[in-house]
């Protein structure tokens, strides 16, 4: 886990929605997270790179009515997940290596 | 398995049988202005996984005619999924968007995950279970 990251997205979403921001946001801070355990620190110009990517095509589809695969919610709470890690929090590297 | 897209250089195609059930929902949505909207999302275990959504086509959308009804991508999602076929598939595993991505050097067993050469360098298992 990131220190000092929640590991709970913020809330405030409708339901059904939220569910996916959720998953987004838990998604995302987890291969942080295995990704830093495994040597991988990514620069700010990657995780805004990230960011931008990710709200690029949520705003594309968040219009939709979904019908299948990923959710436009979810690139939200990755969206988020990425900002919480840009703002350089310190690392906690006990986690659960076999998560996701 | 795919019918070709009229266009000129076709970034996605559809099977017959995606084709017609995504007729099936854009006449259950009865709004003609709608479209199936495929896009690109980061994670997942092969890396990359797709969404589809039932859109209004916006500025910078990538639109393609199918049999009756418009295909819509966005820019940054059609580098990814260019050349990709999307079928239809109901078996006893559950009914479900399949998309098989020529760039994809490893992909899931769900359909929706799959990472490409540029990003991995090689296939490999993704160890998910499927």
């Amino acid at each position: 886990m990131l220190d000092g990251i929640p590991e709970q997205a913020p809330t405030g979403l409708a339901t059904d929605d939220e569910h996916a921001y959720h998953d987004g946001y838990a998604r995302t801070i987890r291969e942080l997270d295995w990704a830093r355990r495994h040597g991988w620190v990514p620069t700010e110009r990657q995780i805004v790179l990230g960011i931008s990517q990710a709200m690029r095509v949520y705003s594309a589809a968040r219009g939709g009515k979904f019908i299948s695969g990923r959710h436009p919610e979810w690139l939200h709470g990755r969206a988020d997940a990425l900002r919480a890690a840009l703002r350089g929090e310190a690392l906690d590297v006990d986690s659960d290596e076999s998560r996701g | 398995m795919a019918d070709s897209l009229e266009t000129q250089q076709a970034v996605v195609a559809l099977s017959t049988s995606a084709s017609e059930k995504v007729r099936e929902l854009l006449e259950a949505e009865g709004d003609p202005s709608l479209g199936l909207r495929i896009f690109v999302a980061g994670g997942g275990c092969s890396g990359m996984q797709y969404g589809m959504t039932l859109d209004e086509a916006q500025e910078g959308d990538i639109i393609l005619e199918s049999d009756g009804f418009r295909v819509l991508i966005d820019e940054m999602s059609a580098g990814y999924i260019q050349g990709s076929e999307v079928d239809y598939v109901d078996s006893l595993m559950g009914a479900g968007f399949v998309v098989n991505n020529p760039n994809a050097v490893s992909t899931c067993g769900c359909g929706h995950s799959f990472k490409t050469a540029g990003d991995s360098g090689a296939p490999r298992s993704c160890g998910c279970g499927h």
